[in-house]
């Protein structure tokens, strides 16, 4: 039994599920929250060609704060960054993890800073809380 | 690689953020959770708030940065007072970026 948690564009959720759904991972949970990554969340440094507008106005629609906006009442020395995000929690025992992370990774491949990580850790146990299974015969 | 779970103080999440930056950790996940510790909640004369707000930080980091990760966490959310906040350290066993899909 293995857990595979992926952070990704909040953008590519649907077409991530949708892909996964056609190789049988069909339970997921996702969680929206937001994330930073090497570039410490800054778009306004590291401007995504993908968000294909105007990056003052992304960050009114995400409220992110903007230096300027920062500036006026900043008790901190310099703003914080944090970029919108999806985190997907997968558990798998009968389809391998490979294959789950190979089609995380090619759905959500754009070449550009902000694609996110995947992470796959052991789990130890698990229970249907319906049946009262234990183990593998709780996940699939 | 480990798999660092932070529980903080809502009010010390840019405090931590800006100190683990600092440290050379920018790169991090939150959530914006509720949660209860030991004490159930907190009540204030006749309320009871039984879930409190809490900020979970996510950061996964090489074996030997942990300690001082933690470190970095607990001095700066620490107020001494009961609702600090717990600090989880889990295995990972691979971790890849996407972009380029080679492991980390």
């Amino acid at each position: 039994m293995k857990e595979i948690m992926a952070v990704v564009r909040q953008s590519k959720v649907k077409e991530t599920l949708a892909a996964l759904a056609e190789i049988g991972v069909n339970s997921t949970t996702v969680h929206n929250l937001n994330g930073r990554g090497r570039q410490g969340g800054n778009i306004m440094e590291c401007v995504d060609p993908l968000m294909d507008v105007n990056v003052e106005y992304v960050s009114k629609i995400y409220k992110f704060p903007t230096p300027s906006s920062m500036a006026e009442y900043s008790r901190l020395t310099k703003p914080v960054f944090w970029v919108p995000k999806s985190l997907l929690d997968i558990v798998v025992s009968e389809v391998p993890e490979e294959k789950v992370v190979d089609v995380i990774m090619k759905v959500n491949r754009t070449g550009n800073p902000g694609d996110g990580k995947v992470f796959v850790m052991p789990i130890e146990d698990a229970m249907r809380i319906r049946t009262g299974e234990r183990g593998d015969a709780a996940i699939v | 690689m480990k798999i660092i779970r932070a529980i903080i103080r809502p009010e010390k999440e840019d405090d931590v953020v800006l100190a683990l930056e600092g440290a050379g950790f920018p790169a991090m996940t939150k959530a914006h959770v509720f949660g209860r510790g030991k004490q159930k909640g907190l009540t204030v004369g006749p309320v009871h708030y039984d879930l409190l707000p809490k900020v979970l930080l996510l950061l996964v980091v090489n074996d030997e940065d942990v300690e001082r990760v933690m470190s970095v966490i607990a001095d700066n959310s620490k107020t001494g007072f009961i609702g600090d906040g717990k600090i989880f350290i889990s295995d990972i066993e691979k971790a890849y970026t996407v972009r380029t899909g080679e492991g980390l």
